[in-house]
């Protein structure tokens, strides 16, 4: 929409916006096990904001309370200002909340065309249209080759997603939430298991997205954050430990201890071990 | 000998410029990507005909084919909500009964027989709709359990509403509506009105698959989650399909009792709900053609085969377990075979008169024509509006 003029500012200039995304002490509980306790996040609109922590920290969980897909047993999810924490994943979709799955979610069975499409349909009426086929939207049609070209996929338009390369379902799992055109994104780990070159071009994609964008990422490979990020909330056992900008979680003691620490006990933390965290 | 000698010089000369098999091979490939297009509308041309006259006689073949088509409209509508969204019903001859009985008993309450033609999809609408939202809340095996109950429960109707029902006995409907000079009280017209419904309901199942609705059903059954997470309110989707899924088997219903005259309970049996997905399976699940060929071939098992073998439904059992085992995708996934070994070769022979093509290019044969049909081949697919 908006032709982005310049490369989005990464560093903290733009003057402190209205919270885009606001978890109010949010609690979940499975049966007696407290995935996520007494979580508190305000992301400003345009912020760039990661959040890390080792397995097992209630990252997914608190992703899934913020776009839906689980109740939280306790506090509140606000998106710009509206309460939505009783709002099904759908009704957030619309409010502009696009998210990535940890566990790679596209539609295998359809072609590249076919998910992108459903894509931009999903926020249309046209989704429910029945009688003119969806070949001939020759807007999203357009909308759906501009997409795939951003990303490596334009080649790619008539394949199934199932014979897609892991690389490529990654991208094309991005793109997914992107055919929304979100204000809010969430990216559940969206480098997992890409190699170093994909890395880079999903680093590159992600500093290409226009800067009025919130972007909220789980990510352990910590380079990749650095580029991605201005700043981030550490999670252990649930629990945010600290919050602050990547320099900062980078130096903060806690943070080496619980993090990056444990794997590489003698460390110095100056060049952290890529996804160290494995345990 | 010194004759011999010659022919064969002069006879080599002309063909210089390319190797006969090349010539062959590009003949093949022009005829096969000129086809492509046609072969479709023609092959629906040609049974439609077919079809119309069979219809014609009076015989086995006809009577045969009347009620294939019958079934095949509510195995059509079963795989758009199966093949498509994944929800794999048994309660849809439950449906068609209703279809039927509705017809039956609003003619049998002296309502004229087009006003009970449309109590009857009237009632079918209102229960596909009521019961929808109980079974829309369901998924997977679970929504398969709901449904062989709600079928099982209009059976338990049928069978005991005997005030209404008459129950085993069934009730016989006395005359067809007739307007102008269409009168279904004339086989004939009754056998092509009955075509005439199911090529709409195809046509209009066709034009449902391919709309941005139908997309949504297949993103439905590929990744439920997914979807929600890109804006769709999922249970609308699914519960819409149900509703169109269960219209059409009560429209199958009130053709079913204008070909029968009788409606009674066991057409709503639980087996009547297993040949339907029978059908669906062994025509092909996601397609809308082979579930009607899968209906052509059941009721001919039940008609011809019950005849001369009175243990038919092992036939019938082996013939799926053949079927599913050495092509999963039914009939129709033969068919489907056929198209895609049919775009691999037009690739192949493309690759190869594209490779080999420079040097020969100079015989300067019909260049034209193949690279402009060159865009739509590649097999990406055929979306090449501006």
């Amino acid at each position: 929409m908006t032709a982005a003029p310049a490369p989005p500012a990464r560093p903290a200039d733009p003057p402190p916006a209205r919270p885009a995304l606001v978890a109010d002490h949010l609690w979940r509980r499975f049966r007696g096990v407290t995935a996520v306790a007494d979580v508190s996040l305000r992301i400003t609109e345009g912020a760039r904001f990661g959040i890390i922590g080792p397995n097992g920290a209630g990252k997914t969980t608190l992703f899934n309370l913020l776009s839906g897909e689980l109740r939280p047993s306790s506090g509140r999810v606000a998106l710009f200002g509206q309460d939505v924490t009783t709002l099904r994943p759908y009704r957030r979709a619309a409010l502009g909340l696009g998210r990535t799955f940890q566990i790679t979610r596209v539609f295998s069975d359809l072609t590249v065309l076919e998910n992108l499409t459903l894509a931009l349909h999903g926020l249309s009426r046209s989704k429910l249209s029945m009688l003119r086929p969806w070949r001939r939207y020759p807007g999203k049609m357009a909308e759906a080759e501009e997409l795939a070209a951003s990303f490596g996929l334009a080649g790619r338009l008539g394949t199934r997603a199932a014979e897609l390369s892991h690389g490529e379902i990654r991208e094309l799992e991005v793109l997914l939430a992107l055919a929304l055109r979100p204000r809010v994104l969430l990216l559940d780990e969206p480098a997992a298991g890409l190699s170093p070159a994909e890395r880079v071009d999903i680093l590159a994609l992600l500093r290409s997205l226009p800067a009025e964008l919130t972007l909220v990422m789980i990510e352990h490979d910590i380079d990749l954050l650095r580029g991605a990020v201005d700043s981030a909330a550490v999670l252990h056992l649930g629990a945010l430990v600290v919050e602050g900008t990547m320099r900062e979680i980078q130096q903060d003691d806690r943070v080496r201890e619980l993090y990056l620490g444990r794997t590489a006990p003698g460390a110095r933390p100056g060049g952290p071990g890529q996804a160290g965290a494995g345990s | 000998m010194t004759a011999a000698d010659r022919r064969p010089a002069g006879a080599v000369s002309p063909a210089g410029p390319g190797p006969p098999a090349s010539r062959l091979a590009r003949l093949t490939l022009v005829t096969l990507e000129r086809s492509r297009p046609l072969i479709a509308p023609a092959a629906g041309v040609a049974v439609a005909v077919i079809l119309v006259l069979l219809l014609q006689g009076n015989g086995f073949v006809s009577t045969l084919i009347e009620d294939a088509l019958v079934y095949a409209i509510a195995a059509m509508a079963l795989d758009f909500m199966a093949g498509y969204a994944g929800m794999i019903s048994l309660a849809q001859a439950g449906f068609l009964g209703v279809g039927a009985y509705g017809v039956a008993i609003a003619e049998n309450h002296f309502f004229s027989p087009w006003v009970a033609v449309g109590i009857a999809l009237g009632v079918v609408l209102v229960a596909g709709l009521a019961l929808g939202i109980v079974a829309v809340r369901t998924k997977g095996v679970s929504f398969v359990i709901i449904t062989l109950a709600l079928g099982q429960v209009l059976y338990g109707l049928a069978f005991q509403w005997t005030g209404l029902s008459e129950g085993d006995n069934g009730i016989t409907l006395a005359s067809l509506p007739s307007v102008g000079p269409i009168d279904l009280n004339d086989p004939l017209t009754l056998k092509m009105t009955v075509l005439v419904v199911f090529a709409v309901t195809a046509l209009v199942l066709l034009l449902l698959v391919h709309s941005p609705f139908g997309l949504s059903l297949r993103g439905v059954r590929s990744n439920e989650a997914r979807l929600t997470a890109l804006g769709y309110r999922t249970g609308l989707h699914r519960y819409l399909a149900w509703v169109i899924a269960v219209f059409f088997a009560g429209v199958a219903g009130v053709l079913y009792i204008f070909v029968n005259s009788l409606i009674s309970p066991t057409t709503m049996a639980f087996s009547a709900d297993g040949f339907l997905v029978v059908m669906v399976v062994l025509g092909g699940l996601g397609s809308i053609w082979g579930p009607a060929l899968g209906a052509l071939v059941i009721v001919l098992f039940q008609q011809e085969l019950s005849t001369y073998v009175s243990r038919w439904q092992t036939v019938m059992g082996l013939t799926l377990i053949a079927v599913v085992v050495l092509s999963p995708g039914g009939f129709w996934g033969l068919v489907r075979a056929a198209g895609r070994r049919r775009d691999a070769l037009i690739a192949r022979l493309r690759a190869r008169q594209d490779g080999g093509a420079a040097p020969p290019g100079g015989a300067g044969q019909a260049a034209g024509p193949p690279l402009a049909l060159e865009p739509a081949q590649p097999g990406t697919d055929p979306r090449q509006t501006p």
